[in-house]
């Protein structure tokens, strides 16, 4: 029998749904994949068509996390002509609240994988690009209204943003406050820095100088060992 | 759009360097031998800067204290005074989440419009307009996010910061009370039952309260009818007639009147902002988050001090002040002691309107203002002290509303109004 995208998507989803319900609950090592499956009413060998093992799992999760978040901002009235440091505040903010759910699995995720300085840079790759995706898309249509040329840093400073989001992330897992208003606060008080730092070009800047210092000075100071003759 | 300062650390960071700049210019002032108004200013350049910094609670407590012109050099007031017009606007995506963390979901899926950027500033929060799906037209009011919680906090820090500027125990004592008020005034589900009591007690008057939209409002988010109508100035900008200056500006004193007298109870923030001048002459409140209730006695011992000053009769000015709660008893001193430099003086102004039929209100006679020297001596006299503060705010309310009179230059009614409310 064959089956049909839609299906193999809904499937998909259950499967990630049965992992984030269980995971919160017994954590991520004491859950098998037998266990997601058997509560996704999939076959346990069905779902290793799926996800080759609970890693892949916890990646499609933030995968899909980041598809929905890219929608929701768009779905934001006037969100274009919000300034750069609301949209990041945007961006981030609907990202906890989509998180909200499944705060108890996010905390888990993050001791696991996503957030460990252990994790391969390529497992995480995905959901990391989805989500940079749309940061570049926001931060592009700055540049466009500001009729600035896209900085040559941009790649680089997309993926300091990426560890900043991780950062904030893990603030707001530990955060206690009523309604997480202090995650709010430093949402406001760095998308503040990190706007003046993108509309100044900073990193530009600093490249800049160092560059002009290597060609000047170190770049000289190795002419000095050049054999003579 | 600069942001609160609301971690603990931050806040004392902020009075921090305050305490240590006002700490500084002092030792300067022994070196260098500055004099006392320049050393004056900038003491209170220093303690703006860091007050608007803080916003919320010291923003309330700056505009509280620059209405009432209380104790406070000339120099500190200009500064404290430009915080009501300095305020920067949260940013719109936390006056989205704050609307989701209180109404449960966003603003787009709640209202049918929701404009992001405020119009208006409140008292620790600010004001947006939204429309629902029924068309109905609402401002929307919000509390600064996570303020309540600062607000001990930052009131305990005030109380040591104010110790450094010109002071008496008086302006203490009433640290305490702008402490209670600012408490009070984080609590919208008390502002709106506050709007409705005043719609019900007043509604046969001729005022316009707002509505209060109770689905959409929490103790943090109160969503009100929006009322269309100008402020103060944008409407003497509109060049109304002597005559309907006049009836406007009569029209607010008998409100204030009704409100003390009949009902006990009044605003004591005569703030210019809390009044709306709308279509046809009306008059719109908009703000009640600082009311002050007094005891039943107390409006009849207003007029038996008008009544007695008037008289020159030393005696009953005496009993007057015992029953405002000014002074002890017969034989307190205080009352000997300042009766030419501050008693005298204070029961005459507030006599001073009702002498005639009417009275006239101009900048040019600046009548409010001869208050203000006798609330100076008040204020640097170390030993002074009052039993209770009603008299105070009572008289801080007036002048608000006098100030407000002075800039609409009218000439209106009060003595016959007096005469209405007169105790038998």
């Amino acid at each position: 029998m064959k089956i049909s995208k839609e299906q193999q998507n809904e499937t998909r989803l259950k499967l990630i749904a049965s992992a984030v319900e269980i995971i919160s609950e017994k954590g991520f090592r004491a859950t098998t994949m037998k266990a997601i499956a058997t509560h996704a009413e999939v076959g346990v060998a069905t779902i290793y068509n799926y996800f080759p093992n609970k890693d892949k799992i916890l990646y499609a999760y933030f995968e899909e996390q980041y598809i929905r978040l890219a929608g929701q901002l768009d779905e934001i009235d006037g969100f274009e002509e919000y300034e750069l440091n609301e949209q990041i505040q945007l961006l981030i903010e609907t990202s906890l609240d989509n998180f909200l759910e499944d705060r108890e699995f996010v905390q888990e995720a993050a001791h696991i994988a996503v957030f460990s300085p252990f994790t391969s840079f390529n497992d995480s790759k995905q959901a990391r690009s989805i989500f940079l995706d749309t940061a570049k898309d926001i931060w592009n249509k700055q540049i466009e209204k500001s009729g600035n040329e896209t900085p040559m840093t941009q790649d680089w400073m997309l993926l300091m943003f990426w560890e900043y989001y991780l950062g904030i992330v893990a603030y707001w897992l530990k955060d206690e406050s009523l309604n997480f208003n202090h995650t709010t606060q430093l949402i406001d008080k760095t998308s503040e820095i990190i706007k003046m730092t993108i509309q100044n070009d900073f990193m530009g800047k600093f490249m800049d100088l160092g560059t002009f210092m290597y060609r000047t000075h170190f770049h000289s100071y190795l002419e000095n060992f050049k054999p003579k003759g | 759009m600069e942001s609160i300062p609301t971690g603990k650390l931050s806040r004392i960071g902020v009075y921090g360097s305050m305490a240590g700049k006002v700490g500084f210019n002092k030792l300067k002032s022994k070196v260098t031998k500055t004099t006392q108004e320049e050393l004056d200013a900038q003491n209170s350049k220093v303690i703006f800067e860091a007050l608007t910094k803080l916003r919320g609670t010291a923003l309330k407590f700056a505009q509280m204290l620059s209405v009432e012109d209380m104790m406070l050099t000339e120099e500190y007031k200009k500064q404290l005074h430009k915080s009501t017009y300095r305020v920067k606007p949260l940013n719109r995506a936390v006056v989205r989440k704050t609307i989701k963390n209180e109404l449960e979901n966003y603003p787009e899926k709640i209202f049918k419009t929701f404009e992001a950027q405020a119009f208006a500033a409140a008292s620790l929060g600010q004001v947006h307009r939204a429309e629902d799906s029924e068309g109905n037209q609402l401002a929307i009011k919000m509390q600064y996010p996570g303020i309540d919680e600062t607000l001990r906090h930052d009131m305990s820090m005030i109380k040591v910061a104010y110790k450094m500027i010109p002071h008496s125990p008086m302006v203490e004592d009433m640290l305490d009370e702008v402490d209670e008020i600012i408490s009070k005034e984080v609590d919208y589900v008390a502002e709106a039952e506050h709007l409705e009591w005043f719609a019900q007690k007043m509604g046969h008057l001729e005022i316009v309260l707002p509505k209060v939209y109770h689905k959409y409002s929490t103790d943090k988010v109160l969503a009100m009818e929006y009322l269309e109508g100008k402020h103060l100035d944008a409407w003497l900008e509109t060049n109304p007639t002597q005559e309907s200056r006049n009836r406007v500006a009569q029209k607010l004193f008998d409100l204030y009147c009704y409100s003390f007298f009949e009902l006990k109870t009044f605003q004591a923030d005569s703030n210019i902002g809390n009044y709306l001048f709308m279509e046809n002459e009306q008059i719109a409140f908009l703000d009640f988050g600082c009311i002050k209730q007094v005891p039943d006695t107390f409006p009849c011992a207003v007029i038996e001090l008008v009544d007695a000053s008037i008289a020159q009769n030393r005696e009953a000015i005496l009993e007057a002040y015992i029953s405002l709660g000014m002074i002890e008893g017969k034989d307190d001193e205080a009352f000997e002691k300042y009766y030419e430099e501050v008693f005298i003086p204070f029961s005459e102004w507030t006599a001073a309107p009702y002498r005639e039929e009417t009275f006239h209100f101009s900048v040019e006679n600046n009548f409010a203002s001869s208050a203000m020297s006798i609330n100076l001596i008040m204020g640097k006299e170390k030993e002074f002290k009052v039993e209770s503060s009603d008299y105070v705010y009572f008289s801080r309310g007036l002048y608000g509303l006098y100030k407000i009179f002075e800039q609409m230059d009218v000439t209106i009614e009060l003595k016959s109004r007096l005469e209405q409310y007169r105790c038998h």
